[in-house]
Parts: structure tokens; C-alpha cells; sequence
């Protein structure tokens, strides 16, 4: 009996995203269309298109194969699978187990893969075109979507699109620096892949400018229907993840109780969770009345999980802001390397610079050492304005801002540079086990942007380069000092000034 | 308070210096603050203060701090009258001067604390200065070469003063989980008696950044490219005391971390690491002397030698090791000094520093030449002179642990004796070349003082 209830809600999700996908897509061009201060098409234009295509012809091309006419069929069919293994409306399906994230990503990648092979079968030259501009779409938007899983599935420890929707509604995640920058990348990855405005764009009539019109231009009749309502699901499928991973709090996805039971059947972890969850449930909402099955929730058991969740939930927010401005001076430490205009090095150099005051400042406030606002002001001023102005005005004197620094190959060198960080995380991040977290991501992240100054300084022949390598190492060095709680100010600040 | 009067004395002497126009006074004033300085120094011999918690005088640091006065008086003497033939031949301007002198004192002063710091932040923060200090002093006269020099040695030498403070603050990461919070956690005789409880993973990475960066300022070999220019280009007192005292400094600094990792039982041997270092300096160094045409540079690359010996030594470590390292390091610093000194004048009478230009000195000017002679006599270990002694108790002891790699000593020893007189002969003997006239100042008056130590 259970089987069959998980199975109709199962069944139950899988058409009503089919049925309101196209909705979906309409509301999309119906907003549009309104931002663009035009009327635009009916929020059901789209079930009329669908019908439409259905009722029509299919006529094919010239020396299409059956490849041409067999991929719109296994794209519709891979999305709608896909589409069917996001909790959109409800968690715990019957077949959430198999909904794991990185399943997902290869379902869609299969369908692009498809796309692009009909696209080159037909042989036209738009086609061609199209799909390589969609597969180097592809390659730079797909490591993006997977690190983004990865970090999220980080936090959540597991990569099952069900249990992240779970443990993000009802345990205690808190504020997440790495979730923010996560959502970021994703909604850019999401319009990557649903081929809207910066990347591509769905209603543009020029070919010149197509990518994925490009390859369905010879569509026509049932098969354009068919890859029209998968592009609707793959849209509808995008927001609903973003929905499950992200703004799950606002949307409290409904927990079926056949999930639920098909939960239990599984193994102990998941009524583990369902007990902790049940608790989180009344610190959330102490005054509320307790569900009927609640466990042993006294009151004073209750104020220690709001206390317990509120501490983890700002050490979390501290040690997350710290480490994403650490990762940031490394980033920038990246962007350095791959300059080789001297006028955007030295601006490189000034944000790295700030990215570094900022870091600073943040380790003062949560380190509670007002003299580390001193050291942050004397980088901001010095290495943030002072000096980047005197070495633009050194190369303007010198005349060198025109030049291009022969560098010994950036890829070379970025990747030296990646080996780098693998290196000094490698290294530093075992030995520093006993410290404190904050200081041993500082510390593990400054000796990666102190190698990659050096790297810079043997890589460039210039001396303006050198020294905006030379300024980056102290920067990192500087990170390392005040990742390392305590240390005498006279230190800080000499490290601070440029020697 | 005496601890005090040595590091107050030279930056007194800094501010006053910088403010007299008048180039002779500063001349003198220079000295009489160096000599102040020695003093003081001696009187530490008499009555040794007490240990606080920012300055420190035990039996390692007396040695070098003595040194350091002493060759600070010396190489003060003779920039007397170094910089009056300078002035002369208008290489140097009296402003130029006043910046001088003032930044000779306050290296000085840099260098003392970093002797007397019982704060590894606080000996990091004033090796930082006398490295800045010794920069400007380098590229005082402003030529194309002396500024390439002064700028390599300013960016290699702060490459390795920042991976130096990397190492610092993993040391001082390894203590906090034992000694707190703060400064207290940055105390050389509270770290030492604790050593056995820090994190030996953590001393271990930390050592290898430190070996690194002080090294650097050390000269040892893969790092060294800053030394011989930066040797080669300065003034001849700056040359005398880079070489003489700022070597040393960053030695000891690196003698003291490696007591620290010597005391913490899970920690690496530091020895084998250092004898390597020093074991790849000296042959390095000996084989390219045979190739230097610039004298000054060819002795910059004999002080890389002598450093690389040194640190063998403290790598072989053993009271005879640690004791011919203390050794071998004080007479290389007397005795290179006393070289440049001489070398000074020599550069200064032939107008050039190329030693295919420079020949006979022994006919032309004698006493210059042969206490050349003698000088280099002393360097290379012949028999009466001190790194004859060291090098000698350094062969001996090392020979008993390390029979293999005291071959390769003696090789890079043997080599650089063959160098160095290959070398010397040609400048101090044969058909005179160049002008052949006196000095124009009196010479080797000051050069002799340290010579025969």
C-alpha cells in the first residue's frame, strides 16, 4: 500500500512538472515582456505553441540521418527524468535516491551532447556553428555547476539532491558565505544553460548570434515541440534546484509521510535525522506547541539547542567571512598572475590589497584586537592607494604602460601556480591540525599567496612586476600575522609598511 | 642598562649625525660613537644585566655583539678615510655623506638588537632594518651597476626577510597552544624552556621557511645571488661590514631557532639540513672564485665560502663543531674586514677594481701589498693566522662523524686556497701596472688593527 501511495507521488510530480513547465516559461516571457514595457504573449502562449508544433508536419532535412530524428525524443525523455528527480514539490520521493546531483548534471550534459551530434548530423553551417559555441558554453559552465555541488554537497555531506533539500530545510546550516557565492554561480550557470540574455539569447532572429537556436534551426513540427517543452523543463528543473539548495527555508517543501516511510525502510540515518530534525523543529519555534510524537523536548533542553545553534551559526559566519577573504587574496594572487598589462597588474595589485585590508579588519573584529584596524589602515592606504599610484606613475614616466610583458606562458604558469596552492595546502593544512580553524585557513592560504609572489617574481622580467610580486608575497605574509592571533603590534605593523 | 647603552648609543648618534652638514666631525663623530659602542660592549663581559623580556645577553650572543662593535669601530675608522678619497674623486657628495653616516649608525643599531632581541618578532623587526639600511647604503653612489645591486639585494633580501617572518610566525603558531596568547609566546628563553611541548610538525615546516629566509641573508648558496653585487658595487666599509657583521647577524639568528628545534625531541635534525646548505655553498663558491674578474666580488664569493664553512660546522654540531663554527665565523669576520679594508685602498690607488688591471702592489706600494698578502694568507687557513685554528678543529672533528662529507670539505677548502692565491699572485706580484703613485690619505693604519687577531 505505502509502495503504491510513494509510487502516485511519485508519478503525481513527474506530470505535474511536465504540466506546468511550459506555464512556467510563459510567466518567464510574460515578465519580460512587461520589464520591456510591452504587453507580451498570454501566460498559456506556450501550451498554444505546443499544440500547434504537435498538429503540424514534421518535415525533415536533407540527409538527415535517424540520429536527427531520434534526439528530440531522448532529450525530452533525459530532461524529463532529470526534471523528475529535483524535489520540486515534494522530498522524499519514491525515487530520490537515484536524484543525486551530479546524476543530474550528467543527464543534462547527455542531452547537449545529443543536441550538438543532431545539430553537426544535418550539416548545415549554423549547425556546426551552434554546437561548438555550445559545447565551449559547456565546458566552461559545467566544472562551474560541479564545484558548485561539490561545495554545497560539502555542508550538506551528501551530494543527493533529497537530503541536501532536507538537511537545508531543518537543521541548523546558518549563515554560509560559501552558500552566497554558490547561489552566485549558479544562477550565472543557470542562464548559462538555459541560453538566456548575457550568453545566448531565445528570441533573437539573427543566426549570426545563435547558439542554441542555431542547432534546432532545422526543427520543425512534433520534434521542435518535443526539444521546446525539454528546454521548459531544463528551465523549470534550474530554478526548482536553486529553490531546493537554496531558499529551501522560505519554501518548506511539503515531507511526505511515504517518503517518510520509504526513509525508515532504509536505514537508521534517516530516522536519525528525522529525530534531530524533529528538535531543530522546536528550537526554531520554542513557543509553538510540540508536535504530537516530540520527544523529550524540556524547556531547558530547548533553550541549550537555541544557544548551541546560534553559537555554531556564528562561528560558522566568522570563520566563513575569513575564509572567503583569504580564498580572495588568493584569487587575486590568480588574477596577478595572468595579467600581462602593466597598467591592470597594478590594479590587481590594489585590490589585492584591499581584498587584504578587508581581511584584516575582519580578523580584528572577530579577534577582538582593535591594533589590527592600525595594520588594516596602513595597507589600505599604502598598498591599496599609495603605492599602486607611484608605480602607474613610474610606468607612465618610464613609457612602458603601452608594453605587454612577455610572460613564460600563462597557462604555464597558472598551472604552476595551481600546484602551488595544492602544495602549501597540502602542506600546512596537516601540520596545523591542532590550531584554530580561522588561523589555520589564514595560514594555509598565505603561504599559497606568498608562493604564488614568488612564482611572479621569478616568472616576470619586468621590475614593476616584480615588485607587484614582491607586494602580494608580503601580503600574504601579512595574512599569516594576523591569522596568528596575538602577535605583538610592532610586528604587524612593520610587516604592514612597505619595507 | 648597559644592554641599553649599546642599542641607545648608535641611534643617538643616528639622529645627530643626520642633522651635521660638516662631513669630518661626522667622520669623528662616527667614531667616537662606534668606540662608545665598544665600550659598552666590553663592559658586558664585566657585568652581564639581567634577562627581560625584550632584551637578552647569554654566552652565544656576547661573542657576536663583541664582534660587532668591535668591527663597527674598526670599519668606522677606516670610512674615515675612505669617504675623504671618495669625496675627492666626486663619487660622493657631503649630503650623500651626512645620509651616510647616519645610515652606518643606524645599522648598527639594527644589528645590536637583533643581537640582543629576546623576541623572535623583535629580531625579525630589526634584521627588516638593517637589511633596509644596508640597501640604501649600497646604491649610495648612484651608478647604473650600484643601483641593479642595490635593487637585486633589496628584492631577493626582503624575499627572504618575508619567508623569515613566515617561519617566525609559525614558531610563534606552534607555541601559543602552550604558552598563550601574546608576547610571552615570542620570548627566546620562555620558548626554550618549553620547546619540548610545541607541535614538532609545525617547528619542522617553520625551521625550513626560516633556513630559507635567513639563509638568504646568510649567502648561502642557492640563494646568494644578491652577495657579490651587492658587495661588489657599495661603498668598501659597507662591503667590510655586510660581509663582517650582517652575515653574522643572520646566522645567528638562525643558530637560535635552530637551539629551539634542537630542544623538542620530535622535531627534525637541523643538523644534516645545514650541513648541506653549507657543504653546496662552499664547493659552489670555490669553484666560481677561479672565474671573478672584480676583486671586491671575488672576495664577496669568499665570504659565501666562509659562511657555507661555518654553517657546516654548526651543522656538525658537538661542542668541538659548535666551537669551530663560533670560531672560523669570528676570524672570517676580522679578517674579511680587515681584506676589504685593504682591498678598499687598492681599488682606490689603481682607480679600478678589475684584477687583470691591478699588479706588483708589492713593488708599488708595499706595505699595502703585502698586508694584502697577509690578510689573504689568513683566509684561505694557512698556518699562523685564526681560521687556520678553526679550520683545523673543524676538519678534525667533523672527520670522526662525518668522514665522507670532511672530503668534500677539504676539497672545497683546497680549492679556494688554489683560487684565491692563483689570484693574488697576479695582482700583488709581477710587472707594475696602473697608476704607481702613494695614497693620497695615510692607509692601513686602521686595516692593522684588526688584522692580526
Amino acid at each position: 500500500m505505502a509502495v503504491i501511495q510513494a509510487l502516485l507521488v511519485q508519478g503525481a510530480q513527474m506530470v505535474l512538472v511536465l504540466l506546468l513547465a511550459p506555464l512556467f516559461t510563459g510567466l518567464v516571457r510574460k515578465v519580460k515582456a512587461r520589464v520591456q514595457r510591452r504587453r507580451g504573449p498570454s501566460l498559456i502562449q506556450p501550451y498554444r505553441d505546443l499544440k500547434r508544433l504537435l498538429g503540424k508536419e514534421a518535415v525533415l532535412a536533407e540527409g538527415a540521418s535517424w540520429l536527427f530524428r531520434v534526439t528530440p525524443y531522448v532529450i525530452f525523455a533525459v530532461t524529463w527524468v532529470a526534471a523528475a528527480l529535483v524535489p520540486t514539490f515534494a522530498t522524499g520521493l519514491l525515487f530520490s535516491w537515484s536524484g543525486d546531483l551530479i546524476a543530474i548534471i550528467a543527464l543534462l550534459g547527455s542531452a547537449r551532447f545529443m543536441q550538438a551530434l543532431a545539430a553537426m548530423d544535418i550539416g548545415t553551417s549554423f549547425g556546426g556553428i551552434g554546437a561548438s559555441r555550445e559545447v565551449m558554453i559547456a565546458s566552461l559552465a559545467e566544472p562551474a555547476m560541479l564545484m558548485i555541488v561539490l561545495s554545497v554537497a560539502l555542508i550538506a555531506g551528501s551530494t543527493q539532491l533529497s537530503t541536501i533539500a532536507d538537511y537545508m530545510a531543518f537543521s541548523a546550516v546558518g549563515l554560509r558565505v560559501s552558500l552566497a557565492l554558490g547561489l552566485v554561480a549558479f544562477v550565472v550557470v543557470a542562464l548559462a544553460e538555459n541560453a538566456r540574455i548575457p550568453v545566448d539569447n531565445p528570441a533573437t532572429h539573427l543566426e549570426l548570434t545563435m547558439v542554441h537556436e542555431a542547432m534546432v534551426l532545422e526543427y520543425s513540427g512534433r520534434h521542435l515541440a518535443m526539444i521546446e517543452l525539454a528546454a521548459s523543463l531544463k528551465l523549470l528543473l534550474y530554478v526548482s534546484v536553486i529553490g531546493c539548495i537554496f531558499f529551501v527555508r522560505l519554501r518548506q517543501p511539503l515531507r511526505r509521510g511515504a517518503g517518510r516511510v520509504a526513509g525508515e525502510a532504509r536505514g537508521g540515518r534517516r530516522a536519525a535525522g528525522r529525530v534531530r530534525d524533529v528538535d531543530r523543529q522546536d528550537a526554531r519555534v520554542p513557543r509553538a506547541e510540540l508536535p504530537g510524537g516530540g520527544a523529550d523536548a524540556g524547556p531547558a533542553r530547548r533553550a541549550a539547542a537555541v544557544r548551541l545553534g546560534r553559537h555554531v551559526m556564528m562561528h560558522g559566519f566568522a570563520f566563513d567571512v575569513s575564509h572567503m577573504l583569504a580564498g580572495g587574496l588568493v584569487l587575486a594572487s590568480f588574477a596577478m598572475l595572468y595579467q600581462d598589462r602593466l597598467y591592470a597588474l597594478i590594479n590587481v595589485l590594489a585590490l589585492h590589497a584591499f581584498v587584504l585590508a578587508a581581511s584584516v579588519a575582519w580578523q580584528a573584529s572577530i579577534q577582538h584586537a582593535p591594533h589590527l584596524y592600525i595594520t588594516a589602515a596602513i595597507a589600505l592606504g599604502f598598498k591599496g592607494i599609495v603605492i599602486p599610484m607611484a608605480l602607474r606613475r613610474m610606468v607612465f614616466r618610464l613609457g612602458i604602460h603601452r608594453e605587454i610583458e612577455t610572460v613564460v606562458g600563462i597557462g604555464l604558469t597558472m598551472l604552476a601556480g595551481i600546484g602551488l596552492v595544492a602544495l602549501s595546502l597540502m602542506v600546512m593544512l596537516p601540520v596545523t591540525a591542532q590550531a584554530d580553524p580561522v588561523a589555520r585557513e589564514d595560514i594555509a592560504m598565505a603561504l599559497s599567496v606568498v608562493l604564488i609572489g614568488l612564482l611572479m617574481m621569478v616568472t616576470r622580467r619586468n621590475a614593476v612586476s616584480q615588485v607587484a610580486g614582491f607586494l602580494s608575497l608580503e601580503n600574504g605574509v601579512n595574512l599569516a600575522a594576523t591569522g596568528a592571533q596575538g602577535m605583538p603590534l610592532v610586528v604587524e605593523i612593520s610587516v604592514a609598511s612597505p619595507s | 642598562m648597559i644592554e641599553l647603552a649599546i642599542l641607545l648609543i648608535p641611534l643617538v648618534a643616528a639622529a645627530v649625525l643626520a642633522m651635521l652638514a660638516n662631513y669630518r666631525l661626522s667622520a669623528r663623530i662616527n667614531m667616537a660613537a662606534s668606540f662608545l659602542t665598544l665600550l659598552a660592549a666590553l663592559a658586558l663581559l664585566v657585568d652581564r644585566p639581567a634577562t627581560g623580556p625584550y632584551l637578552l645577553v647569554d654566552d652565544l650572543n656576547i661573542v657576536f655583539i663583541l664582534l660587532n662593535a668591535f668591527i663597527g669601530f674598526t670599519t668606522s675608522a677606516f670610512s674615515a678615510s675612505y669617504i675623504a678619497h671618495e669625496l675627492e674623486t666626486g663619487r660622493l657628495t657631503p649630503n650623500y655623506l651626512r645620509f651616510y653616516h647616519a645610515m652606518f649608525q643606524l645599522m648598527l643599531f639594527g644589528m645590536n638588537l637583533a643581537l640582543l632581541a629576546n623576541n623572535i618578532g623583535l629580531m625579525w623587526v630589526a634584521v627588516e632594518l638593517a637589511t633596509l639600511t644596508t640597501v640604501v647604503m649600497v646604491g649610495i653612489y648612484r651608478t647604473h651597476e650600484a643601483i641593479e645591486a642595490a635593487w637585486k639585494y633589496f628584492i631577493l633580501g626582503s624575499v627572504g626577510i618575508a619567508l623569515a617572518l613566515f617561519g617566525t610566525i609559525l614558531v610563534y603558531l606552534a607555541a601559543r597552544p602552550v604558552m598563550g596568547e601574546g608576547a610571552d609566546a615570542m620570548v627566546w628563553t620562555a620558548l626554550m624552556t618549553r620547546a619540548r611541548e610545541f607541535d614538532p610538525a609545525l617547528l619542522n615546516v617553520a625551521f625550513i621557511f626560516l633556513l630559507l629566509g635567513y639563509g638568504t641573508k646568510v649567502g648561502l648558496a642557492p640563494m646568494h645571488a644578491w652577495l657579490p653585487d651587492a658587495h661588489a658595487e657599495g661603498p668598501t666599509p659597507i662591503s667590510a661590514v655586510l660581509s663582517g657583521l650582517l652575515l653574522n647577524v643572520a646566522l645567528y639568528a638562525l643558530l637560535r631557532f635552530k637551539m629551539l628545534l634542537a630542544a623538542n625531541p620530535g622535531a627534525i635534525a637541523p643538523g644534516p639540513l645545514m650541513i648541506a646548505l653549507g657543504l653546496i655553498s662552499l664547493i659552489f663558491a670555490s669553484f666560481m672564485l677561479y672565474r671573478r674578474r672584480d676583486i671586491k666580488r671575488m672576495f664577496a664569493y669568499s665570504s659565501i665560502e666562509h659562511m657555507g664553512i661555518t654553517v657546516f660546522a654548526f651543522g656538525i654540531a658537538g661542542p668541538l663543531g659548535n666551537f669551530a663554527g663560533l670560531l672560523q665565523m669570528t676570524m672570517h669576520s676580522l679578517t674579511k674586514s680587515a681584506i676589504f679594508f685593504s682591498v678598499g685602498h687598492v681599488a682606490q690607488v689603481k682607480g679600478t677594481q678589475r684584477i687583470s688591471d691591478i699588479a706588483g702592489l708589492t713593488t708599488t706600494h708595499p706595505l699595502l701589498g703585502w698586508g694584502l698578502i697577509a690578510g689573504v694568507a689568513a683566509i684561505v687557513g694557512m698556518p699562523p693566522f685564526g681560521v687556520f685554528m678553526s679550520e683545523f678543529l673543524l676538519v678534525s672533528s667533523s672527520f670522526a662523524q662525518q668522514p665522507v662529507l670532511t672530503v668534500l670539505l677539504v676539497l672545497g677548502l683546497l680549492l679556494s686556497f688554489g683560487a684565491l692565491f692563483l689570484r693574488l699572485i697576479g695582482v700583488a706580484f709581477g710587472e707594475p701596472r696602473g697608476p704607481v703613485g702613494p695614497v693620497t690619505r695615510p692607509t692601513c693604519r686602521c686595516s692593522r688593527t684588526s688584522r692580526w687577531c
